[in-house]
């Protein structure tokens, strides 16, 4: 379990530097001209903590695998916490973003929806305790 | 610092973390949200939404972690202090971007001005305790 969990950092780093190639490919910079500054600020602060928690999560995970696998106490909680937290950004990524717009990136669209899948999947059974055999 | 001391102040930095929310559910309120993000793409709105449902959410999660495992996380163990360090790291952040909102137009009421400058202080207790956590050496 330990290296699905590791697997888990690193999936969350690339999720991470996703959100760089966010700002390009989505125009944030056109987009939220209109806005103004105070929403604006708002908009890029709430992008700069989005990263820097899925960043921490990812060192979590490759530094302390064993722990966040044993289904006990603090481990077991921060699990839980990242097994809700990516399952409610998969059915964001399936039931609230147009299904219009992500047919526009399908590659990425794919790609993401298997990530979260994936992640919600191993952190739910590691914050129940994983026992092999 | 005993860990007894360690476990209390993180249990009132846990519980505080959790009153933080009041403020973060009048930003919506303060700045327009609904009238200000109509003039966005359906994509760009939605994508506002989300981050700072998860930016909240994270919050919810640091608060209730921190008061249900507050032992556990005084303790110095290798996750303990790693999860410490990082919630130190996001407040210390936070502390950091502080003077970069352009705020003074919205803190229109004297209670507005009071809660702007206690978010300041309470996001230095948390930069404070959990880096004080973070440090502490296995017991």
């Amino acid at each position: 379990m330990e290296r699905f969990i590791q697997i888990a950092g690193l999936l969350q780093l690339g999720i991470a530097s996703a959100n760089f190639f966010a700002v390009r490919m989505f125009r944030y910079h056109e987009a939220m001209a209109p806005v103004p500054e105070a929403v604006r600020q708002v908009f890029w602060i709430q992008n700069i903590f989005i990263v820097v928690t899925v960043i921490g999560i990812s060192l979590l995970c490759l530094v302390h695998p064993t722990e966040l696998a044993a289904g006990i106490g603090m481990g077991s909680a921060i699990s839980g916490f990242l097994a809700f937290f990516w399952g409610l950004r998969l059915g964001v990524q399936l039931f609230y973003y147009s299904r219009a717009k992500r047919s526009q990136y399908p590659v990425f669209d794919l790609l993401f929806v298997m990530t979260f899948l994936y992640l919600t999947v191993v952190f739910a059974i590691s914050a129940f305790g994983y026992r092999a055999g | 610092m005993t860990n007894e001391m360690m476990t209390r102040m993180l249990m009132i930095a846990g519980g505080l973390q959790l009153s933080i929310l009041v403020a973060s559910a009048l930003v919506p309120f303060q700045l327009d949200w609904r009238k200000e993000l109509a003039c966005l793409s359906k994509l760009h709105r939605q994508m506002y939404w989300v981050y700072g449902g998860y930016v909240v959410m994270s919050i919810v999660a640091f608060g209730f972690i921190t008061l249900f495992h507050a032992a556990e996380l005084a303790s110095g163990s290798g996750l303990a202090r790693a999860f410490c360090g990082y919630v130190a790291i996001f407040w210390g952040v936070r502390i950091c971007l502080q003077p970069v909102f352009d705020v003074k137009e919205h803190l229109t009421k004297w209670w507005l001005k009071v809660g702007y400058h206690l978010l300041t202080v309470l996001f230095a207790i948390f930069t404070i305790t959990y880096g004080m956590a973070a440090l502490r050496s296995v017991n």
